[in-house]
């Protein structure tokens, strides 16, 4: 559906660096702050569309408010999906879920998606709101998941939602920018899961701290959108401001009947990059991120036979479509032999998966079915950990009291997840 | 397997870097926030100001996530002040009781990691934490705690649990027994913001001054 012909990611296509060409990241800050943006400068830029869900809008509203703020910029550029405690769990949830319901209502904001939907990440990128070359901003880390799109996607805190909110505007350091190669083609039962849980590993929890990175290669371009959704959701867990995939035709399949507005793909010019890394992750076996930290990474094989309390599939990591069918798969006429709980990242995701015979395989299976949302991956709903409990999770962390106060999370694939369901233990889904 | 090559290129400005200038820069790069080689292309700012803070130092290492800082169960309350009274309780659940208004943090690398939950700096601002001193932040904590008015600088600093820490935020120096750090000054227009006691109380002050 498109809303506006003004063609607002339009890049003009000659450069302006000289002899220092831009990358996508420059290019989309430039095109929003009015100005040449290069990594290093700060500069002043205008959000495309902007999100917050029943979290941070609590605090960016109060934000709003004290600031004397009294109309939001844009009402049709700021999309609102409840997620992270949904249905509400007590009183005290249900109550600033209404007073941000009601602030919407008052202010007019059109995208508003209440409980039910999905997951913030997962609704705003099936709405359309992520498209390349644009500006986009989460009050939430993992809004780097925009990246998938050919977005420039980042994460920021209430007030600084309560100032786009206000003015439309924020300022940006403008990051150098990784570009990170991934070679060859995985094996079966690898995703991007294992793929993004490798990076981080490789980079450490801060190695791309304030940086923007750029995954490109052939086992990047093969991925669907949903698996680069997985992959650009994780780059926050290396500290990345922003991760993106290029922009290509299945992004452009993706967004035919979603798109807000017409978009032009945007890229990096040659040689453009701070730094570059390569990898041929040809033969790279699934992986497990071990309590905790994300970066705690190691091949399933090290850390099989490990047993768990709970399986959790879901989040915006792994609760799409793809990754419930995996699980499926590898669930079809087994029984699960620990609690297992599957999530499914979105109403449409949850719809696909009732139609598909795929629900039907997972609750055949013995798991329990939750209503999308983040469920127990921040440790404030449905399916938190007992004391010295283990889960493994396909979401994106495991740190200390994440899931529950003395809780131990694993992080893996869909695929690892469902195998580790059916024998209780960690498994390679290979060896099923 | 894993075949790994890695190049480097320069930003502009630096040309045929040897390896260890490359090495040098690119473990800087994240930094460079603050004092970055470019400019503050369209941001308007007044004078620069003065802030100094002197207290007692909690020492915590690399990777302080927002988990730990407050967790997820606590996030949804009415009363802001139930943060403090959860504050650092995954890595030290006596924190809250025993820490005293203008004491500050010094810590290692990344810190702050995680979520954008804001109630981070505000958990920590509300128990009384004066200044985080961190050889770096995750940049969303970094921007989240400027907004609610929490000071922070990024300087990499030797220091003893209960010694007494002095931060010149201006001036980008920490001084810790007798021994002086120089870290990174704050842009111009953030020590504003900051001074003002956050991002909230800066809009309003401009909106009184008819600025905005």
């Amino acid at each position: 559906m498109i809303l506006c012909c003004e063609n607002v990611f339009t890049f003009a296509a000659e450069s302006h660096w000289g002899d220092r060409l831009p990358t996508i990241s420059e290019k989309i800050l430039s095109r929003a702050s009015g100005t040449e943006a290069e990594a290093g400068d700060i500069v002043d830029a205008a959000i495309d569309y902007a999100m917050s869900h029943d979290g941070t809008s609590v605090l960016a509203i109060k934000a709003f408010r004290e600031m004397g703020s009294e109309k939001v910029w844009d009402p049709g550029r700021i999309v609102i999906p409840f997620d992270h405690i949904v249905p509400a769990n007590n009183e005290t949830a249900a109550t600033l879920q209404a007073e941000v319901r009601s602030w919407a209502r008052a202010q007019g904001i059109e995208n508003f998606y209440d409980c039910g939907h999905g997951i913030c990440h997962q609704v705003f990128c099936e709405m359309g709101f992520a498209l390349p070359g644009a500006l986009v901003v989460g009050a939430d880390s993992h809004s780097c998941t925009y990246g998938a799109l050919g977005a420039f996607g980042t994460g920021v805190g209430a007030t600084d939602m309560a100032e786009i909110y206000s003015r439309g505007r924020l300022w940006f350091r403008v990051p150098e920018t990784i570009c990170m190669r991934l070679d060859g083609t995985p094996g079966d039962m690898v995703s991007a899961k294992d793929l993004a849980l490798f990076v981080v590993k490789e980079m450490g929890a801060d190695g791309a701290n304030y940086m923007a990175v750029e995954f490109v290669g052939e086992a990047v371009e093969r991925l669907s959108v949903s698996g680069r959704m997985t992959l650009c959701n994780m780059g926050v867990e290396m500290g990345a401001k922003a991760a993106i995939v290029p922009p290509d035709a299945s992004v452009d399949a993706y967004l035919e009947r979603r798109a807000r507005r017409p978009y032009t793909h945007i890229h990096s010019d040659p040689g453009s990059y701070f730094r570059e890394i390569e990898y041929d992750v040809s033969d790279l076996p699934p992986m497990v991120a071990a309590p905790y930290r994300v970066d705690n990474v190691h091949p399933v094989a090290d850390l099989a036979g490990t047993e768990v309390d709970q399986v959790f599939i879901g989040t915006c990591t792994n609760g799409r479509l793809e990754d419930l069918e995996v699980a499926a798969r590898i669930m079809k006429n087994r029984s699960v032999k620990v609690r297992t709980l599957v999530i499914p990242a979105s109403r449409e995701v949850y719809l696909a998966a009732l139609r598909s015979g795929v629900m039907e395989t997972l609750v055949e299976a013995g798991a329990m079915i939750g209503p999308p949302g983040c469920g127990p991956c921040l440790g404030a709903h449905m399916g938190v950990l007992g004391d010295g409990e283990v889960c493994l999770s396909t979401s994106n962390r495991n740190f200390p009291g994440r899931m529950g106060r003395n809780g131990r999370v694993y992080l893996a694939s869909p695929a690892t997840a469902a195998a580790t369901a059916i024998t209780g233990k960690i498994t390679d889904p290979r060896e099923l | 397997m894993i075949k790994q090559r890695s190049k480097i290129r320069m930003s502009s400005g630096i040309t045929s870097p040897n390896f260890i200038e490359v090495t040098l820069y690119s473990a800087l790069a994240f930094i460079l926030f603050g004092q970055a080689p470019g400019r503050e292309r369209n941001i308007k700012y007044a004078s620069s100001l003065c802030i100094m803070i002197r207290g007692r130092a909690w020492v915590f290492g690399d990777d302080v996530d927002t988990d730990v800082i407050i967790p997820g169960k606590y996030l949804r309350t009415k009363d802001l002040r139930e943060l403090a009274e959860h504050v650092m309780e995954g890595l030290d659940p006596s924190f809250s009781s025993r820490v005293q208004p203008g004491d500050l943090i010094v810590a290692g690398k990344n810190f702050g990691c995680g979520s954008s939950r804001e109630q981070a700096p505000l958990a920590l601002k509300l128990a009384g934490i004066s200044c985080v001193v961190a050889r770096s932040f995750a940049r969303i904590f970094y921007r989240n705690a400027i907004n609610i008015g929490l000071p922070l600088i990024e300087a990499d600093v030797r220091c003893e649990p209960g010694e007494i820490v002095e931060v010149d935020l201006a001036q980008g120096k920490v001084v810790v027994g007798g021994r002086e750090y120089t870290g990174r000054k704050l842009p111009d227009f953030l020590m504003e913001i900051l001074n003002d006691g956050g991002l909230v109380a800066h809009r309003r002050k401009q909106r009184e001054r008819g600025l905005v």
